[in-house]
């Protein structure tokens, strides 16, 4: 079977800087198959947030190739990229990142603003992806009346409302006490697999060791790469 | 479509800032305002003057050359003749005396304040297409010692409707005021006269012999075709004593001294409109600096360059458009009281609105084009800049 894999990093080097080098990432490779569950560990300033970036086209590395779903990020054109990350892959941030003036459901709209989606659709899906969360009661409010658990759960469904064949979670859970952690971790787990891949950083042990397959960064290096026993 | 969403976003951002968009508009909204009332108080003010020019054309002037040498002055008789032409309708002589007029013997009678007496024959008011502005005519053929006053004249005497009738001291002798005139805009030495009747002068003394000046009023349109005839009909055996005066070209030079001074007020204007588009340039680049993460954020959720440009764009043109039409409502609603004070014609200059939501249009574009690219150049990871 040669089914197009939905990451592929080959040598990825990216350095930060043009005084001053950071070195953040060498020599990185990865291949990540469709619906692949996995988690990415490693210490603080090891490289995980800016790998997860530049899996989600965020950045582009300095060396090395990335394809995504078969589209080489090097020389796609922006609007390519643009679509990918409306249609293909949906992220989730440590510090949520909603946008402070839209409402929850706002929020979950925007995630498929892009998309071409028609405005009423737009709205219904939006509405389900809330009432997947469990916030259906909350469409209205503002992130700033939410509590933590609950921004990172509208910023869950905003990803997961456009159907993405890739999901990128950053610390997801960083931010939340265990209880609202717990509920997150479930949602994403459940928002993956089938046909949907996903790449979780945590350096939480514990939760890496409920995933099939752990990839581990140090410095910049990718020092492990491992299926997981016990999952 | 996609003009609309990105119009509805950036909708929403500027009224996010609702002080600072109103504030960048209004910058806009008063140079066209300026552009609309400007060009409409222009063109009403033309127009008033175009209506009173056609009237004047209406009125002919009719004097003496003394060319050929003969009697010196209009004859009585062309009274007679030239009223008796067909598209004539009124007609009237004035001859100026040597009198003077004041408001009793105290005052010196070196102090007449420029206030001429004429000695007339006819219907004045007619012929010089003004109006009684109170009390009563001279009688045909007046002989008793009554005068009317030109509009200025009572002014300058201090004579108003309250105090008529009234005398004056004319010529050593008493003479009652029974009426004063209008303003006749195309005599004015009837504005700033005193009218007393052709008999009265005579009988008083007064050595007349022609008309000074004759004023005759013709039908519309027909102004050319009679002053042609007027000389022959006038004084039938020396024409070329007859000159013949119809509109006035110093209210052409005016409203041309008018429309030149417009156009120096509307390069300052403009001036004032470009620099309301730095204000409406400066609002959203300093927009875009804010709003760095949650254009990232855009761009991660799949924004191309184009979308994020596209709506600082467009929220550059809604600014300026907003400001045009509130603008064009400000500037109308000036042209409109003018109007009504100046009791002239309402005339609202489209071209003007035209021009001012053109260049309102180009200026929000342009404004809106250098944020716009800084924007789009944005990097989609700036969505990590975002803080809780
Ligand atoms: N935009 C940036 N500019 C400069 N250095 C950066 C930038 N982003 C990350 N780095 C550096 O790259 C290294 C890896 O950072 P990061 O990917 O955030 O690590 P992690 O997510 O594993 O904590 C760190 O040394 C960090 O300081
Ligand atoms: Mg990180």
């Amino acid at each position: 079977m040669t089914a197009v894999p939905a990451l592929e990093l080959e040598k990825i080097g990216m350095e930060f800087g043009r005084t001053v080098r950071v070195r953040a990432l060498s020599e990185v490779s990865l291949s990540i198959a469709p619906g692949e569950v996995c988690a990415l560990t490693g210490p603080t300033g090891s490289g995980k947030s800016t790998l997860l970036a530049i899996m989600g086209t965020l950045e582009r590395p300095s060396a090395g190739r990335v394809r995504v779903e078969g589209v080489d990020v090097a020389t796609a054109r922006d609007r390519t990229l643009a679509r990918l990350r409306a249609q293909r892959i949906g992220f989730v941030f440590q510090t949520f990142q909603l946008h402070p003036r839209l409402s929850a459901l706002g929020n979950v709209e925007q995630g498929l603003a892009y998309s071409a989606v028609s405005p009423s659709e737009r709205r219904e899906r939006a509405v389900a992806a809330l009432a997947d969360v469990g916030l259906a009661d909350r469409a209205e409010h503002l992130p700033t009346q939410l509590s933590g658990g609950e921004q990172q759960r509208v910023a869950i469904a905003r990803a997961l409302a456009k159907e993405p064949s890739i999901l990128l979670a950053d610390e997801p859970t960083g931010n939340l006490d265990q209880a609202a952690a717990e509920m997150v971790v479930d949602l994403l787990l459940e928002g993956a697999g089938r046909q949907r891949a996903l790449v979780l950083v945590t350096h939480n042990d514990a939760l890496a060791g409920r995933l099939p397959r752990v990839v581990r960064l140090e410095r910049g290096r990718l020092v492990a790469d491992g299926s997981n026993a016990a999952a | 479509m996609r003009l609309l969403e990105a119009a509805k976003r950036a909708g929403a951002d500027l009224r996010a800032r609702p002080v600072r968009s109103l504030m960048s508009s209004l910058g806009i909204a008063i140079g066209v305002a300026a552009v609309v009332a400007v060009l409409g108080v222009a063109q009403t003010n033309t127009q008033g003057l175009l209506n009173r020019l056609y009237a004047l054309q209406d009125v002919l002037t009719v004097q003496s050359t003394g060319l050929a040498g003969g009697p010196s002055g209009v004859p009585l008789y062309a009274l007679a003749t030239v009223g008796r032409l067909a598209p004539v309708e009124a007609v009237a002589g004035v001859t100026q005396l040597d009198w003077t007029v004041t408001r009793s013997p105290l005052v010196p009678a070196g102090d007449t304040a420029g206030i001429s007496v004429l000695a007339v024959e006819g219907d004045v008011p007619a012929a010089t297409a003004t109006q009684l502005l109170v009390g009563r005519e001279l009688g045909p053929g007046d002989g008793l010692p009554v005068a009317v006053l030109g509009y200025q004249a009572a002014r300058l005497l201090g004579i108003d409707r309250q105090l008529l009738p009234c005398r004056v001291w004319m010529d050593n002798r008493w003479v009652v005021v029974t009426g004063v005139l209008r303003p006749a805009p195309l005599a004015a030495v009837i504005d700033y006269s005193a009218l007393v009747g052709y008999p009265f002068a005579q009988s008083a003394g007064a050595g007349l012999s022609g008309l000074g000046t004759m004023f005759v009023k013709v039908q519309p349109g027909s102004a050319t075709a009679v002053s042609d005839i007027i000389p022959a009909t006038a004084e039938p055996l020396t024409p070329v004593n007859v000159a013949v005066q119809e509109a006035s070209s110093a209210v052409a030079a005016e409203i041309a001294a008018r429309n030149s001074l417009d156009g120096l007020f509307l390069a300052l204007v403009t001036v004032g409109v470009l620099v309301a588009g730095l204000g409406v340039a400066n609002t959203l680049t300093v927009a875009v600096v804010e709003q760095r993460p949650e254009i990232g954020l855009a761009r991660a959720l799949g924004a191309t360059r184009a979308d994020i440009g596209l709506q600082f764009l467009s929220g550059g043109l809604i600014l300026a458009l907003g400001g045009a039409l509130g603008g064009t409502v400000l500037g109308a609603l000036g042209v409109l009281a003018y109007a009504w004070l100046a009791s002239q014609l309402v005339i609202i200059p489209w071209e003007g609105v035209g021009a001012g939501i053109g260049a309102a249009v180009l200026v929000g574009v342009l404004a809106s084009s250098y944020p716009a690219a800084k924007a789009a150049s944005l990097p989609p990871s700036d969505v990590l800049r975002m803080v809780p």
